[in-house]
């Protein structure tokens, strides 16, 4: 996975113990039994973890009992015009519905008004719809805990190998058709497991028998549960924890007339719908999806659902049927409110409390700040260096709020270790030379260049209040010392030119050469950073690339370094992103072309050794273990290693993300964590925000 | 363009002037055709010659969205819109397909119609679409800044000829180049600024978030001519500049001409010389010269456009550029490109009817 | 008496630009312009000697710091022109960053201060730079003088900008040449041979002023080699700006040619067996050599406005090495036109550049009108 620069942080305020038992949480009974707490909050509603030791929630509230339910006045409108049903018969009834009394950061929610919009930006992305929209499977708080949101319900047999989802009888879809395990096996067999979505990759589903690749069976139990078995056990973290399986379901009603016969595998379930590509295709456009193949057909409608207009979600906000609303990239795009929402609040009111959110679509930067200023976005996020030029001109109008980074540290510098040309690779395997590059720059003085001082000077490791925050580690290599960082770099075989710079001990040039890619912020620290390097001896150039541009050049390992690299080193924890810790993926710069020897299977890249090595070891016996005490101390083991080598060097700590929120926004969260399976701006939960009037 | 001859009357000259009028806008029809090809040829290996394709902008999006994509995808996407054939098959296609799609092919069954501008990547949907969109507003937007450009230029055109060094001569002309000298997507920034300083609102995009969901009607008419005040101020002075010095120079040399001082010997009021007879003669470069600048606004209002978040297709032009979503910039740049081509046209049939002695029958323009 | 024939001799017997020089004298404007435009290109020249500071002398205490005040009595002594140190706070609450003088000790302007070393024209090593600030009163160093204020990394502004016209000025100009000459070898053809030659070159114009500029500028952007040089970079930047530009002098230079090649003293020469590029450059370019100068004068405003566009779409110069397109990209943000203004500064020099090309353009077509 990559990530932009600007950095979408995120911090597991959690301490490193959460790391394997996350699933746990106060009432793990027998497994066949539901919590019986289904209308408490959130937090006490978790799972049934067999083997886990459960660990605190963060704030754990009093069950509230909801008595009974209210609505919007523009739902209750509908009602008394007879076009819409009843609120107690759109939504589950108190035993299966969801009650939401706290934010992300547990929080208690104030209990909100209905009414009014709330105006965002647009980023135009596939997935800037789904942030503020998405209901998944389960939903994480800032902590790292996490508890089943659509569902009611999971649990698993003893050795992990089957798994059981029940589902909220009563809840429906937007469309206020029933949702039931019907529309789990539909998604699964209809259009899953045949790659109809195009994401038949998910590894959450999938294991591997002998040499081959299976999928999990699912079974439908009855209207309300189903169980998916696997042969060999499937441990939490490459199921229900893996940032891919989002959700598991698609309206079979609506969507049955769109799958071709093409794409069809045998299953129990369903049989062939016997219709050909054109005819689907003109299936859709009767439905106002206008797609050029079924391939396309597949991703949009099953994928990227809630962009498409007139697909049934189970989200609390749909996209709008109104021409000119109802795609993202319209200049206004609106998603008015679910009336067959399945939340409701402390006081039994059916949420979301706004009738729409407005997405507003802008072709600069820095137009966002000019709408927020003029009252046409409710709220905003902003790079650190424009927080101040906001503030002062809106005052106590508007709140700073921060999204919490789990990256570590900005400003990162990372090498080229399988480097074609052996005297960098050699020179780059060397600590006692990343020792030097990191020595010779004055962080103090790049922290007041680049950030006026606001971000602190740092090193490449994880920051205060993330899983595996070391106070030593984070001050490695960071006192500044240009003459011994000479000594270093001869120390590693440099001589000193006649140029002034440094060559290689065959006489060559040694010419450190910065990537950067466009748009990255990177690329304006250069120069700063330049400086430094210059006057510790090292000649240095950069390259500023388009992304892809960029990213062609890491695939094709034909780079030297890279500074504020695309695919960062570390982050949240192992279980969020293995990648970032162990090299096992293609193209992230801090361990190469060693990845791509993993993820090809030894076909292609340069297999890695020593510490490298290590590394894929343990992860080996990570991923082989289900115990969690034994994956603390793996991970633990893996931290150490990144520690001993710091493979990536960085000269601040990490930036946070910050948005500024108008005031008459109720129920905003104030610190929140930027991470991706957090899914980023999904933890403000936005059906709980309301308008003050 | 005009080749001016002196052995034709004035009488008669109405009937002749009619059947070659019809024939002239015919060869001036038959002769877009090259150019359309040229700009056709010209547009589509622009368009390709950035590195790498609309997929590799894609996966990079997709990858930057945090979305994981495997090899074999690539692959598949450029089978599929047929980026894996060589450039001159691609453009054959491309071309092919615009001009005559076979109605048993799938484009045809969906929009029923012969012409196929093919597929947006970026969009989601075909090409024709997302160009309708935004054209009427373009045009619109774009007429309205042309008129406003005359409506300055001209009088500041004829009264800096007509007190040539002259202290107003000069503060005029200077008002007049200001426009031009201020790069664009400052000016833009610096007056929305001060916009939302005055009045609370700095007025980014050409309509409120309120006319975008219930269209313009005549209660909101008022809030979206304030919203065109900036577009109008940053785009239409960029251009008066060019317009005012194009007239200024005519109207100096019409004013210095023989007929105008035996006008002016016989007696004729000063304002009818100046108005009736050199300012007609000095606008006709001008109007000969409107599709260059309508080209000029089309171009320049990009930047604008885009700094300004106009709802026009400028900024969508741009971004296809950059996401290399070829199809869509190519039918962009292709309707723009006709669009300048008709204006040339029309402005030449204007100039016929401002100047009589110019004909049509002339050779190899 | 003698006198006023003798000037009348003059004035018959001048060249044309003789007469233009004394023309252009009545264009009070146009005067005043060329005096600012020599005065900008002497900048430029000895941009080194006369900018106090180096592009990349970075400091973090004058961030986005406004002009640094002037002042001349300390403790109510008159001291001569002095400036104070900064005193910086940050509060990390609001992000704000406060800054005070230090009025603990002054730091007096000097002329002829040693600084950062440069090549001057290229020729010799030297640190000599016309005005700065050493020592403070107690000895106290790290005082600066930004005329303009800083920039984000703590720059000075004023340095930049001048330094930054360099290029500013300069690319505008050599792609007016490249553009000047590209225009009249094709026009020329195209205007002289006429026939097929005429029409295919016509096609070519009339495309070339249809396709929005845009596209062409992304596309021959994207030509340039990544992570090029400076210097490359200034060269690419110049094909790219005349590549778009040469068309207008073309089609000037054809309808010129197209009323010039049938008249008699052409005709004379062809018949005594002159070749055709003699013809075009000895006989008919001069002709209207003083049209097409004026044509090249208006030209390069357009080219200066042009390149501030490129570097804001990120298709020009990039940082380090600086431009006013640069200087203006970066202070484009809505953080900066709200509490940096002075990064906005260097509109003035473009504006003035503009303005006073065009005037001088204008002068010099007044200049070049045959019925004056």
């Amino acid at each position: 996975m990559r990530k932009s620069f600007k950095k979408f942080a995120a911090v597991a305020l959690s301490a490193m113990m959460c790391v394997g038992s996350l699933a746990g949480c106060s009432k793990s009974a027998a497994t066949d039994q539901t919590t019986g707490s289904t209308t408490a909050a959130p937090t006490t509603e978790t799972t049934q973890a067999q083997t886990t030791e459960t660990t605190q929630a963060p704030t754990e509230t009093e069950p509230v009992d909801v008595a009974t339910y209210s609505e919007a006045p523009m739902l209750a409108e509908q009602v008394k015009a007879g076009t819409l049903k009843a609120v107690d018969e759109r939504i589950p009834d108190k035993d299966n519905i969801y009650v939401d009394t706290q934010d992300a950061a547990g929080t208690p929610l104030t209990i909100g008004n209905y009414g009014g919009t709330i105006n965002i930006l647009n980023g135009g992305g596939s997935w800037d719809l789904a942030r503020p929209s998405l209901e998944s499977i389960i939903r994480y708080n800032t902590d790292g805990t996490y508890y089943p949101n659509v569902i009611k319900s999971y649990e698993h047999n003893d050795d992990y190998t089957v798994w059981t989802f029940r589902l909220r009888e009563g809840m429906k879809w937007s469309d206020g058709e029933d949702f039931t395990a019907d529309d789990i096996t539909f998604w699964y067999y209809m259009c899953h497991v045949n790659n109809f979505d195009s994401k038949a990759s998910w590894a959450a589903l999938k294991e591997t028998v002998g040499e081959e690749e299976v999928f999990a069976k699912l079974t439908k139990v009855d209207d309300y549960t189903v169980t998916w078995t696997f042969q060999n056990p499937k441990f939490p973290a490459d199921f229900i924890e893996n940032g891919d399986f989002k959700w598991c379901w698609a309206p079979e009603h609506y969507l049955n007339d769109l799958i071709p016969s093409s794409y069809y595998v045998e299953n129990e379930y369903y049989a062939d719908t016997g219709l050909s590509d054109e005819q689907v295709l003109a299936n859709a456009m009767a439905k106002g999806i206008d797609q050029a193949t079924v391939k396309d057909l597949g991703k949009q409608a099953t994928y990227y659902f809630w962009n498409i207009s007139g697909i049934p979600t189970l989200n609390a906000f749909v996209l709008s049927t109104n021409p000119g609303n109802s795609d993202r990239s319209d200049d206004l795009c609106i998603m008015e409110r679910n009336p067959y929402f399945w939340k409701v609040d402390a006081a039994g009111n059916q949420l979301p409390y706004v009738d729409a959110l407005h997405f507003i679509k802008t072709s600069e930067d820095g137009q966002d700040q000019l709408m927020f200023r003029s009252g046409e976005l409710d709220f905003i996020e902003v790079a650190m260096h424009d927080i101040n030029s906001i503030l002062t001109d809106l005052g106590d109008k508007v709140k700073l709020c921060e999204f919490a980074s789990t990256n570590w540290g900005s400003y990162q510098i990372t090498f080229n270790y399988t480097n074609t040309d052996k005297n960098y690779a050699d020179l780059f395997a060397n600590k006692d030379f990343r020792k030097a590059i990191s020595i010779c720059v004055d962080r103090e003085k790049v922290s007041g260049l680049l950030s006026d001082g606001f971000l602190e000077p740092g090193q490449c490791a994880p920051s205060e209040g993330n899983i595996g925050y070391d106070p030593e580690w984070e001050t490695k290599w960071t006192e500044y010392d240009v003459e011994e960082a000479k000594k270093l770099l001869e120390g590693c075989g440099l001589k000193m030119g006649s140029d002034g710079f440094y060559d290689f001990a065959d006489g060559s040039d040694f010419i450190l050469t910065l990537y950067t890619y466009t748009d990255s912020g990177a690329s304006d620290a250069f120069p700063v950073l330049e400086q430094y390097f210059n006057a510790a001896g090292i000649k240095c150039a950069t390259k500023d690339l388009e992304v892809s541009a960029f990213d062609t050049e890491i695939d094709n390992n034909n780079w030297c370094a890279v500074l504020g690299p695309h695919t960062e080193i570390g982050g949240l924890s192992l279980k969020s992103r293995v990648a970032p810790f162990v090299p096992i993926q293609q193209a992230a710069e801090w361990y190469g072309d060693y990845g791509t020897y993993y993820a090809t299977g030894g076909a292609q890249g340069v297999a890695p050794t020593g510490d490298m090595a290590k590394l894929v070891e343990l992860y080996e016996q990570w991923k082989a273990t289900p115990v969690t005490e034994e994956r603390d101390a793996i991970t633990l083991d893996i931290y150490k290693i990144h520690k001993e080598n710091m493979w990536t060097i960085a000269y601040l700590k990490a930036e946070s993300s910050y948005s500024i929120v108008s005031t008459n926004i109720g129920n905003y969260p104030e610190l929140l964590v930027h991470d991706d399976l957090y899914q980023y701006g999904n933890m403000i939960h936005y059906w709980s925000l309301y308008k003050a009037q | 363009m005009e080749e001016k001859t002196k052995n034709r009357f004035w009488n008669g000259i109405v009937e002749f002037f009619k059947k070659d009028l019809v024939s002239y806008i015919i060869k001036r029809v038959l002769m877009f055709i090259p150019t359309l090809f040229l700009i056709s040829i010209l547009v589509f290996f622009v368009i390709q010659l950035p590195p790498g394709d609309y997929v590799t902008a894609h996966i990079a999006a997709l990858a930057s969205e945090g979305e994981y994509v495997d090899a074999n995808y690539a692959a598949d996407l450029r089978a599929d819109y047929g980026l894996d054939l060589p450039v001159y098959q691609q453009y054959i296609k491309w071309i092919k397909d615009i001009v005559w799609t076979p109605t048993d092919s799938a484009y045809y069954r969906l929009y029923h119609s012969h012409h196929n501008w093919k597929y947006s990547f970026a969009y989601g949907r075909d090409v024709w679409s997302v160009v309708e969109e935004r054209l009427g507003l373009t045009i619109g937007v774009t007429a309205v800044i042309m008129i406003f450009q005359y409506l300055v230029s001209l009088p500041i055109a004829v009264y800096a000829s007509t007190h040539q060094y002259s202290p107003g001569d000069y503060i005029t002309s200077i008002i007049g180049f200001l426009g031009t000298a201020i790069p664009n997507f400052i000016f833009a920034i610096i007056l929305m600024y001060l916009s939302y300083k005055w009045t609370g609102n700095a007025n980014v995009g050409l309509f409120t978030p309120e006319m975008l969901q219930n269209g313009i009607h005549l209660y909101n008419f008022g809030d979206f001519l304030k919203r065109m005040i900036i577009p109008i101020i940053v785009i239409g002075t960029s251009g008066t500049c060019g317009i005012i010095r194009s007239v200024r120079a005519q109207m100096l040399d019409e004013v210095a001409k023989q007929y105008t001082l035996t006008a002016r010997a016989k007696g004729v009021p000063e304002h009818t010389i100046i108005m009736k007879y050199c300012f007609r003669a000095a606008i006709n470069p001008t109007v000969s010269g409107l599709g260059g600048v309508l080209a000029s606004l089309f171009s320049g209002s990009t930047v604008t456009a885009m700094v300004l978040n106009m709802q026009i297709q400028g900024p969508v032009l741009f971004k296809a550029l950059q996401a290399q979503d070829m199809y869509l910039a190519g039918a962009i740049v292709m309707v723009q490109a006709v669009l300048v081509v008709v204006g040339v046209l029309i402005s030449d049939i204007a100039l016929a009817f401002l100047d009589p002695r110019i004909r049509y029958s002339g050779g190899g323009r | 008496m003698a006198k006023k024939v003798k000037s009348k001799d003059d004035y018959y017997l001048a060249s044309q630009w003789t007469l233009m020089a004394r023309k252009l004298k009545k264009h009070k404007l146009a005067r005043v312009s060329m005096v600012i435009l020599i005065i900008l290109y002497i900048g430029a020249i000895f941009a080194d000697f006369l900018a106090p500071y180096s592009l990349e002398e970075f400091d973090p205490l004058y961030r986005n710091t406004a002009p640094t005040a002037i002042h001349t009595k300390y403790d109510g002594e008159n001291v001569g022109l002095f400036v104070y140190k900064l005193d910086k706070q940050i509060n990390k609450k609001d992000f704000s960053v406060t800054l005070q003088e230090d009025t603990s000790e002054y730091y007096k302007i000097k002329f002829f201060v040693h600084g950062s070393e440069y090549k001057f024209l290229g020729l010799f090593k030297s640190d000599l730079h016309l005005f700065g600030v050493e020592q403070g009163s107690n000895g106290g160093t790290g005082a600066k003088i930004m005329l303009f204020g800083a920039d984000s990394l703590g720059r000075d502004i004023f340095s930049r900008v001048l330094l930054g016209s360099r290029i500013s000025l300069s690319i505008p100009f050599a792609s007016a040449i490249i553009s000047f000459f590209l225009g009249i070898t094709i026009g020329s053809i195209s205007g002289y041979f006429g026939g097929k030659v005429d029409m295919v070159i016509q096609r070519i114009i009339e495309v070339i002023g249809a396709v929005p500029q845009i596209p062409l500028w992304m596309a021959l952007s994207a030509a340039i080699p990544p992570g090029v040089s400076t210097i490359k970079m200034y060269f690419y930047m110049t094909i790219i700006l005349s590549f778009i530009n040469w068309t207008g002098m073309a089609r000037v230079v054809r309808g010129k040619f197209l009323s010039l090649k049938n008249e008699d003293y052409v005709m004379a020469a062809r018949l005594s067996g002159v070749s055709t590029w003699k013809i075009i450059w000895k006989h008919l370019v001069p002709g209207f050599m003083s049209y097409l100068i004026v044509n090249l004068t208006l030209g390069i405003p357009g080219s200066i406005v042009g390149e501030t566009s490129m570097s804001y779409l990120g298709l020009g110069i990039k940082s380090p090495a600086t431009s006013w397109g640069v200087l203006l990209q970066e202070a484009s943000s809505v953080t900066d036109v709200a509490t940096n203004p002075h990064k906005l500064i260097p509109i003035i020099f473009v504006v003035i550049t503009v303005l006073a090309y065009n005037f001088l353009g204008d002068g010099m077509r007044d200049a070049a009108d045959p019925y004056k």
